[in-house]
């Protein structure tokens, strides 16, 4: 089988980034459709009184509606059908989960995460948690 | 003068509407209400509210929970004013103007801050006690601050100052939890309580609940305010988070029916079991026992009952039920600084966004450090009633929104609407004005002062950098 659509997730990160190439590149190939996206991580477990926490999360998300932009302008110089999504949510079940299951994906290009030991011990990997825990192909860039 | 109220226009907010869905039913919203609520005050305050109102605390803990319904029903109609999701500083500044906007800021810094160090006293009860059955000691002198026990010689909380650090650290680099592992905790917190009503309360002597309510509604003993009012003041802290049920109002199904259900659930679910296991703490132990144990009460229980072993289970699930507490009220504190740096109310400082890891992370660690001090330094006797205050008139405030609100704009959009306005935010009101007065007259000064504070910033830094521009120039 061929991959019909590709999911690239991005943070601003240069591994991401060198994942958004090889998204463009596969997709060109496999003339396959482009999914790119950005997703704040809203952290329901973190929610108290008063709704604080809500101006930060539109604030991230408002920045990066205009940050991912390049990336969209860039797929389409190169003549990709690509489709761009910011979302607010949990990071890791959006990408593992969500996102793949509602616009059915058949393949997840993500940058290793470049955190240290410590990092990963608190947050976890997010491209480890989408490598356990999606349905689809999952492609890790290094 | 006018600037002083000068708004925000609702137009800027709703420019980028956020792709919220619509997912969240009634069990959902009460589980999270359950989560946000227990955890917090039934495993720290009830020695206090216990020596404040002897047994009859149970209605003291009914009392704030009809406060908090009713508060809860006007900030959820507050909260789904604005179409978009933001805190109640962004909506009152859109509301009211500036200066209250500011004023309920302050105050929910003062909730934050307090609240977190609040915990973190607990935290450091539980923990030295975990680590005594381990048989390691830290030193008496170290273990909690000035004058918490009377004849008791403590100089310094360095577990609760410790913890505070640590979590102010992994704030700052960012944190991720699934969904799972807040439901872990969740289901941690419940299971911890009932298995501690499970075992104690065979043991309930019903002589030690007399006299039943030792200090009536409000009388004045060896200089402090006790009775069942004052208590409820104090214990009003167990109850703080549950309106993070009421800013879900975009996200539930049906809000109108979900919203109030969700609300009188969680509260009425979380107020049975602290009715439950409050009746048991003062059936087991005379109430005057708890001064002994202010900072970890339900060891108290546990020590005359003689269950080592269960002591140690409610240890741990204290010490993880309260370990995320801490981080929800230090990361809401970093939250809410960035907000009104973002404005321009605060230096900007406060607001830079790390790039790397996406937080505020020097404000932070300005407000980790000020924290972790307060704990150390402060006892819990202090810390425990200007947490609360803050908070309540934040609920004033918000109560008072909602009935300006109706009368001045009818016409704007509302998510959902509380039912039985004017009353409801009117008894919300009283009864918020009412556990204010249960307060110590200190604890009202100590207010004052922090207020003056807040408005020495205010006119001196405040309203002269805020960002929004006055559209009639002045």
């Amino acid at each position: 089988m061929t991959y019909k659509r590709i999911l690239v997730g991005l943070d601003g990160s240069e591994q991401a980034d060198r994942a958004f190439k090889v998204g463009c590149d596969l997709s060109k190939s496999l003339s396959a459709t482009l999914y790119i996206i950005w997703i704040v991580n809203r952290d329901r477990g973190m929610d108290s009184s008063f709704g604080v926490n809500e101006d930060f999360y539109r604030d991230l998300y408002n920045q990066i509606t205009q940050r991912i932009k390049p990336y969209v302008d860039q797929a389409q110089a190169q003549k990709l059908n690509v489709v761009s999504k910011v979302l607010v949510g949990n990071i890791k079940v959006i990408l593992a989960k969500e996102f793949p299951q509602e616009n059915q994906i058949d393949l997840i290009i993500l940058g290793n995460t470049g955190i240290n030991v410590v990092e990963k011990m608190i947050q976890g990997s997010h491209s480890g948690y989408v490598v356990r825990h999606s349905s689809c192909d999952v492609l890790i860039v290094k | 003068m006018s600037s002083l109220f000068r708004k925000k226009d609702i137009n800027d907010l709703v420019k980028h509407a956020s792709p919220l869905k619509r997912t969240l039913k009634t069990w959902d919203l009460t589980f999270l209400g359950i989560g946000a609520i227990i955890g917090t005050g039934i495993f720290v305050l009830t020695g206090k509210g216990a020596l404040t109102a002897g047994p009859a605390l149970a209605l003291s803990f009914f009392m704030a929970a009809i406060c908090c319904g009713f508060a809860g029903l006007c900030y959820a109609e507050f909260a789904s004013m604005a179409p978009v999701a933001g805190s109640a500083y962004t909506y009152s500044y859109i509301a009211f103007g500036e200066i209250i906007a500011f004023i309920i800021g302050w105050d929910l810094i003062l909730e934050y801050a307090l609240g977190a160090a609040t915990v973190s006293v607990g935290w450091s009860g539980y923990f030295v006690n975990l680590l005594s059955n381990m048989g390691i000691r830290i030193p008496t002198l170290l273990t909690a601050a000035i004058g918490t026990t009377p004849g008791v010689n403590t100089i310094f909380n360095l577990p609760a100052f410790l913890i505070i650090l640590v979590i102010t650290w992994i704030i700052s680099i960012g944190i991720t939890q699934t969904k799972r592992v807040n439901d872990t905790m969740v289901l941690v917190k419940l299971a911890v309580i009932v298995l501690f009503i499970i075992c104690t309360i065979w043991f309930i002597k019903p002589q030690n609940w007399h006299p039943f309510s030792p200090f009536g509604w409000y009388s004045y003993h060896n200089g402090t305010a006790s009775g069942i009012i004052p208590a409820a003041s104090i214990v009003f802290f167990s109850f703080i988070g549950f309106d993070a049920v009421s800013s879900s109002a975009e996200e539930t199904i049906n809000p109108s029916k979900t919203l109030p259900r969700g609300i009188l659930l969680s509260l009425l679910i979380s107020t049975i079991l602290y009715i439950i296991m409050t009746l048991t703490m003062t059936g087991v132990v005379k109430y005057t026992i708890f001064i002994k144990y202010l900072n970890a009460p339900i060891l108290a229980v546990l020590a005359k009952t003689g269950q080592t072993w269960l002591s140690i289970i409610v240890s741990v699930g204290a010490i993880l039920g309260m370990t995320t507490v801490i981080l929800v009220q230090l990361y809401g504190q970093s939250r809410i600084s960035y907000s009104m740096s973002r404005d321009g109310l605060f230096p900007k400082f406060f607001g830079q966004v790390d790039q790397k890891h996406q937080t505020p992370f020097k404000g932070t660690w300005f407000f980790g450090i000020i924290t972790a001090l307060a704990s150390g330094f402060i006892n819990l006797n202090i810390l425990s009633e200007l947490v609360n205050i803050g908070t309540l008139t934040a609920f004033i405030l918000v109560s008072a929104g909602v009935l300006l609100m109706r009368r001045t704009h009818p016409e704007i959009h509302r998510g959902f609407r509380a039912p039985g306005v004017p009353i409801t935010p009117i008894i919300a009101i009283i009864f918020c004005i009412t556990l204010i007065a249960g307060l110590n007259w200190e604890t009202w000064l100590r207010f004052v002062v922090w207020l003056a504070i807040g408005m020495a910033i205010y006119f001196g830094y405040g309203r002269r950098h805020a960002t929004i521009k006055d559209k009639k120039g002045e």
